[in-house]
């Protein structure tokens, strides 16, 4: 059932691809507002220097730590507006892709995807925020029970061999954790979008159950996407370190494999959707 | 090399024979003027020490001393209003409070007057400041007078460690721990207070330490163990002799992994805090490397053993500290080896053997003589061995030189203070770091690039030659410096060290545009070669009217004559044309290029005139100026413009300033640009990693 909700899924995300094309464009224009500050800051800086072409081959560190000397102060204090900014329309957005997924392809792809976004615009803020309970307490377990746990057995003054390794086993359940709390907030998203909900901390609950009811079969969905995007991430980096000769057609290269990774990463999201939806229908159903 | 402490070094088992203390050198490397036998025991409860020391000193100078002083470190600890704790807001448990204290002192022949001894502060006039004492004498001791002086004390150790030294548990790292006498200098005392910024001062002698600690208990410390012997009551006696060294540390623990293993004649002991055992063999290596490359470039290390010291984590302030034969290194448990800072710390602790321990210099004084010409030794063996790029770190594709590293810390505080100061003189504890550490590395890297390598590693050679086991100033390192490398570096080291003149130079202005009209006005020149002189008369034209110094413009042309314009001309401002060259259908191309000396160091300078691939102009400045310009007439049109092309200058604070292109490239740009876009693309796809 998982497998084929993943290949579902991936099918009618790739059916939307001028959604894809969509969220994309939305991802590339707030890069930019964060990449423009920093990026002329540095062009300033650069100015007419040889250093323009030596920073075509690999990074030079002199350099690096010169500019950030003279040019770093509050170069990434604009960073975060741009960044809430687009926490809350991926919100939006994920109310449109939603709302198309659910849809079947019935009535007009434009029609469904803004309309949706529309209207389960408000809902899905609450629902943010309201989620915020959830990541707090799931986080508790590791930073704050853990610590507990770790300075009762070993005091707080353990060896370092307790801190490295207790730091990872922190990390691991941390991921672990955020992968179940984002499971809640979309299953809490898709039933909203189904059954068209208003009262989101009653969605919150009746997420969490359905997440719990069923662990293995929703962890296993999200965890292979999860993991598909970590292999995704590994083959970008092997593809990346081929393209560093300073050299104009290499950059290009460069540019072309980036912007093809971040479309993929767009892709898995869409199909995340598609998937989480599918299982959730065919759970629902079954139950 | 020469190695005659091996043979010496079998003499030690011959002590016993008459009951005499072992000798080490046969010869004394150094004035023996403070000798200590101290006998000391660990009252691990309550983290003290209970001493009985006997001190043989000798006044070795032309006066008449009529008082000794000691410094008495540990009283550093002792509270809050110390000099060295007085801005510190750290709230201390009882056992973070640390002091020594005299229970008794005299001498044989009554000279001491114990009554009316007391606490002086030299410094800052700080009354609660214990880190001096000063004992008057019956008699004044004449010169060439020897003096038997006892004392019976007691330290009691900081818990955790404070300015490397103190207790963890059952970890003991014993530093600055007796009544040390200071340095007489032409008569006068120079023994100063315990500052925050400050470390150590001291006169060689021998040392024979016996050592109490808990049977079971593993001690390392400065010099060679002679023999240990079992008491009654269970605790085990390790005696150490040391010969001609101006301190003694030592370290005990039950818990330590001991590895061992030697580099050249040296033999290496590894004490390692257990959670690190996995490091060990790493720390020996980098031992290693220190002791046969000093070896190989410096000088012989005479003594016969090093003790490496690795702190316990929760001991981690005991860490990265010098002492005669004995160094501590720091770590993390699991640290990667992409992370050097463990060889960098035991190859700059150990080269402090070197510039510390034998060539002791006055840290109080003049610390960028040991920590500054030690951190560039310690950079300069990095680089050797862990690649130029990468000595500092080579971990996930980030790669970072350790003189990049020293560079950008040198550029927070490039000019709050000259890199000579006293200790406690500085604008702030990170300007005296900045000056003391990374700057000195900086400025001697740029010195290594101007005199080259080989006759840098001359200079500090020679430099140990001549001045171990005495206590050198910076006048002496530059004295050094001028004679090995035949020439008077006095301007150099003048602004390095004794001002905070900062060096920049810079590109301003650069033109390249192709002649095409024949204006102007006439001037005088001779010409390199008589033949050519018909064929140049007509080439050149310049207004001689203005009024700026120059002497000589080049002006190349197809046969690559460069002539000599008369001397009394200028040429700056002026404006020049040229009438069209003998072959009428040659385009020439004008290029002018300025270069402004924005800093107040003043540097020879070369620069780089980039034509075509194959037609490079190099020239020299030597920077005295504010600024200067060059001109050439050439049928290729410049490419680019560089001040110190070869990076050979690592004091300029500016090096994105030093060169200009005549056409912008949009490489750089254009690779920067796309990583930087893509970081924010993954920044903001973030929260959807993790299906947020
Ligand atoms: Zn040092």
């Amino acid at each position: 059932m998982v497998i084929d909700c993943l290949k579902s899924g991936f099918y009618k995300a790739w059916r939307q691809k001028r959604m894809i094309l969509l969220f994309y464009v939305f991802n590339l224009f707030f890069a930019y507002l964060l990449f423009a500050p920093v990026f002329y800051r540095l062009k300033a800086f650069l100015g007419d220097s040889t250093m323009n072409e030596i920073l075509g081959g690999k990074m030079d560190m002199g350099f690096l730590f010169e500019f950030l000397h003279y040019k770093g102060d509050g170069l990434f204090a604009h960073v975060l507006i741009p960044v809430v900014v687009y926490l809350f329309i991926s919100l939006f957005l994920s109310g449109g892709a939603l709302t198309v997924f659910a849809s079947h392809n019935k009535g007009t792809l434009q029609h469904a995807f803004w309309g949706g976004g529309a209207q389960y615009f408000a809902r899905f803020i609450r629902l943010f925020f309201w989620s915020l309970i959830i990541l707090v307490a799931l986080l508790f377990v590791p930073w704050g029970l853990f610590t507990f746990l770790q300075k009762a057995i070993w005091g707080g003054d353990p060896s370092q061999v307790i801190i490295v390794w207790g730091f990872f086993v922190k990390l691991f359940v941390t991921i672990i954790l955020v992968l179940v709390y984002a499971m809640i907030v979309d299953y809490a998203r898709i039933r909203t979008v189904l059954n068209d909900e208003k009262k989101m901390r009653v969605m919150i609950y009746q997420s969490l159950v359905f997440v719990f009811a069923n662990f293995v079969k929703t962890f296993s969905l999200t965890a292979l996407f999860f993991f598909i995007g970590l292999v995704w991430l590994v083959v970008y980096n092997l593809i990346a370190d081929f393209f560093i000769a300073p050299d104009a057609l290499v950059i290009a290269f460069l540019i072309v494999t980036q912007q093809i990774y971040i479309i993929a990463r767009v892709y898995l999201k869409l199909g995340r959707y598609a998937a989480e939806m599918d299982l959730y229908d065919s759970l629902s159903f079954s139950s | 090399m020469m190695h005659t402490f091996k043979c010496v070094f079998l003499l030690i088992f011959f002590f016993a024979m008459g009951n005499a203390q072992p000798v080490l050198f046969e010869t004394p490397l150094s004035p023996r003027i403070a000798n200590y036998d101290i006998d000391v025991r660990l009252q691990p409860e309550s983290n003290s020490l209970q001493a009985k020391q006997t001190l043989y000193w000798e006044n070795t100078s032309q006066e008449d001393v009529t008082e000794l002083r000691f410094h008495m470190y540990l009283n550093a600890f002792r509270n809050n209003q110390s000099t060295f704790l007085q801005y510190s807001r750290k709230k201390r448990d009882k056992e973070e409070w640390g002091y020594i204290k005299i229970d008794s002192l005299w001498d044989t022949k009554a000279l001491v007057l114990p009554d009316q001894m007391e606490y002086i502060q030299p410094d800052d006039d700080n009354k609660h400041d214990k880190t001096v004492l000063r004992v008057p004498l019956r008699r004044a001791l004449r010169p060439g007078e020897k003096l038997m002086l006892n004392f019976i004390f007691t330290s009691k150790l900081p818990e955790p460690p404070i300015a490397r030294t103190g207790a963890s548990d059952d970890f003991y790292m014993v530093g600055q721990w007796f009544p040390k006498i200071g340095v007489l200098q032409n008569g006068e005392w120079n023994c100063h207070q315990f500052h925050r910024n400050s470390e150590f001062f001291a006169d060689f002698g021998v040392y024979n330490v016996r050592i109490t600690v808990p049977k079971d208990w593993i001690v390392g410390a400065t010099g060679i163990l002679v023999e240990k012997t079992t008491n009654e009551d269970g605790t085990v006696i390790h005696y150490y002799h040391a010969e001609d060294v101006h301190d003694f540390a030592w370290t005990t623990s039950p818990n330590f992994v001991e590895f061992s293993g030697e580099a050249d004649d040296v033999e290496i002991r590894v004490l390692m805090a257990p959670e690190h055992r996995g490091q060990g063999k790493r720390f020996l290596k980098a031992a290693q490397i220190a002791v046969q490359t000093f070896q190989e470039w410096y000088g012989d290390y005479p003594y016969p053993n090093l003790t490496v010291v690795d702190p316990k984590p929760d001991a981690m302030r005991a860490g990265g500290m010098e002492y005669p034969t004995l160094i501590t290194a720091v770590t993390l448990y699991g640290l990667p080896k992409g992370f050097k800072f463990v060889e960098q710390v035991i190859i700059h602790e150990f080269g402090h053997n070197y510039w510390y321990g034998m060539v002791a210099s006055n840290e109080f004084e003049e610390s960028w003589i040991d920590e500054g010409v030690n951190s560039y030794v310690e950079s300069r063996i990095m680089r050797e061995h862990y690649g130029e790029s990468t000595s500092f770190i080579d971990f996930c594709g980030i790669r970072i030189g350790e003189t990049d590293y020293h560079r950008s810390a040198y550029l927070n505080y490039k000019n709050y203070d000259p890199t000579v100061r006293k200790a406690w003189e500085y604008y702030s504890g990170s300007s005296y770091t900045i000056n003391s550490y990374s700057r000195p590395v900086v400025f001697l890297t740029t010195l290594e690039n101007y005199l080259g390598d080989k006759v840098m590693r001359q200079i500090l050679e020679t430099f140990f030659r001549e001045y171990k086991f005495k206590h050198p100033k910076t006048e002496d390192f530059i004295k050094v410096a001028n004679k090995v490398s035949g020439q008077d570096l006095d301007w150099f080291f003048e602004q390095a060290l004794f001002t905070n003149n900062v060096l920049d130079y810079s590109v301003s202005y650069l033109s390249s545009r192709e002649v095409k009209n024949s204006y102007g006005y006439d001037f005088n020149y001779k010409i390199g070669s008589d033949s050519l002189a018909e064929k140049s008369s007509d080439t050149v034209m310049s207004d001689s009217s203005a009024d700026s110094k120059r002497d000589t413009l080049h002006l190349s042309m197809e046969s690559d004559v460069t002539l000599q314009v008369d001397s009394t001309i200028s040429m700056q401002g002026a404006r020049l044309d040229t009438m069209k060259s003998s072959e009428e259908d040659t385009t020439l191309y004008h290029t002018v290029i300025k270069v402004r000396r924005v800093g107040d160091f003043v540097f020879p300078v070369e620069l780089e005139f980039v034509f075509t691939e194959d037609d490079t102009v190099t020239e020299k400045w030597d920077g005295k100026e504010l600024w200067t310009q060059f001109e050439y007439l050439k049928p290729q049109q410049l490419i680019s413009a560089t001040v110190d092309p070869e990076r050979k200058i690592v004091l300029d604070v500016n090096i994105t300033n030093n060169s200009k292109m005549r056409e912008e490239s949009k490489l750089g740009p254009r690779k920067i640009g796309a990583r930087l876009l893509f970081w924010m693309q993954n920044l903001l796809e973030l929260p959807a990693l993790l299906h947020l």
